[in-house]
């Protein structure tokens, strides 16, 4: 697909832009797309059918929260009733439950050699999952939105309690309540919510004071993340 | 955009000379890709993304 090498790539979107989300490089991918400009968005839903294409205008927030409704949280499993509390825990993401539901079956005696090999796979894709969790929370941990970060990682160590992954949470959690800098993007992220949520753009008037009240923002906060969003949102209210 | 396990955004990384189009329409299947390089964590395969939300975002270098 590239006629560019990885290395470009990797200096542009990953390293530059600083894109924490996967990035693929495919061979052919924009052929087999029929890519015509760029950026192009395609969403494809849990069953595996195109649901938007490039033309269309990008699936919105809550569009995407109903196709998240049809995907399945529990890992591949045999279609037998005998796995439906694994399933049904799976998707209540009641883990704790689930580990301890593993460990009494595993202990079970005469348990069949199917069982076992389901039992212990169940096993081991919780604890991939709870090591997945853990890099997530070390990397939300790195900012830059930590007001962001801090409601996932909040999310983390509710979820994945008496897990590894709620400790990593509530450690990256409790740097945030003591490092200074981590501290001031906090506040500034907060501050600017409420800035934010105190004016309707819609409103042309609101709109121009919002604009004045984001420029004294962008200063008194400036180096900050904030500020940065702050800066990217006036941009988009003075274009035109 | 990319909150949770269950939805996967994927940059694409389109480069290189205009392609004849093809036609991925809504409702249909969409056309499966062999991925030379993954970054962030990313699936290992096209097929590894069965059963999730996946949003397709192809960028290009300049």
């Amino acid at each position: 697909m590239s006629d560019e090498n990885e290395k470009l790539i990797e200096d542009t979107f990953i390293t530059k832009l600083g894109a924490k989300y996967p990035f693929v490089k495919a061979k052919g991918c924009n052929q087999k797309y029929g890519i015509k400009f760029f950026p192009s968005v395609f969403s494809i839903d849990a069953t595996g059918v195109v649901h938007s294409v490039a033309d269309d205008r990008m699936p919105g927030e809550a569009e995407i929260e109903q196709m998240l409704q049809a995907v399945s949280l529990a890992p591949k499993l045999p279609a037998d009733a005998r796995y439906d509390p694994i399933r049904t825990m799976w998707e209540k993401r009641d883990y704790a439950k689930l580990s301890a539901y593993l460990d009494k079956m595993l202990a079970a005696p005469n348990l069949d050699t199917e069982m076992q090999g389901v039992f212990e796979a169940q096993k081991q894709e919780l604890q991939k999952r709870v090591d997945a969790q853990c890099k997530r929370a070390e990397r939300l941990g790195q900012g830059p939105d930590y007001l962001a970060s801090s409601e996932q990682l909040n999310r983390i160590e509710k979820e994945w309690k008496g897990f590894a992954a709620a400790e990593a949470a509530k450690k990256e959690l409790d740097r945030f309540g003591t490092d200074v800098v981590i501290k001031k993007e906090l506040s500034a992220s907060k501050a600017l919510a409420k800035l934010q949520s105190s004016f309707d753009v819609s409103k042309v008037s609101q709109a121009k004071k919002l604009v004045v009240e984001l420029e004294k923002f962008a200063k008194k906060y400036e180096g900050t993340f904030a500020a940065g969003q702050a800066a990217e949102q006036l941009k988009g209210l003075t274009k035109g | 955009m990319f909150r949770t396990p269950r939805m996967l955004a994927l940059a694409l990384v389109a480069l290189g000379s205009a392609a004849l189009p093809a036609q991925v329409q809504k409702g249909g299947t969409p056309p499966e890709l062999v991925f030379d390089k993954v970054w962030n964590d990313g699936p290992a395969t096209f097929a590894d993304m069965a059963g999730k939300v996946v949003i397709l975002d192809f960028a290009q270098t300049w």
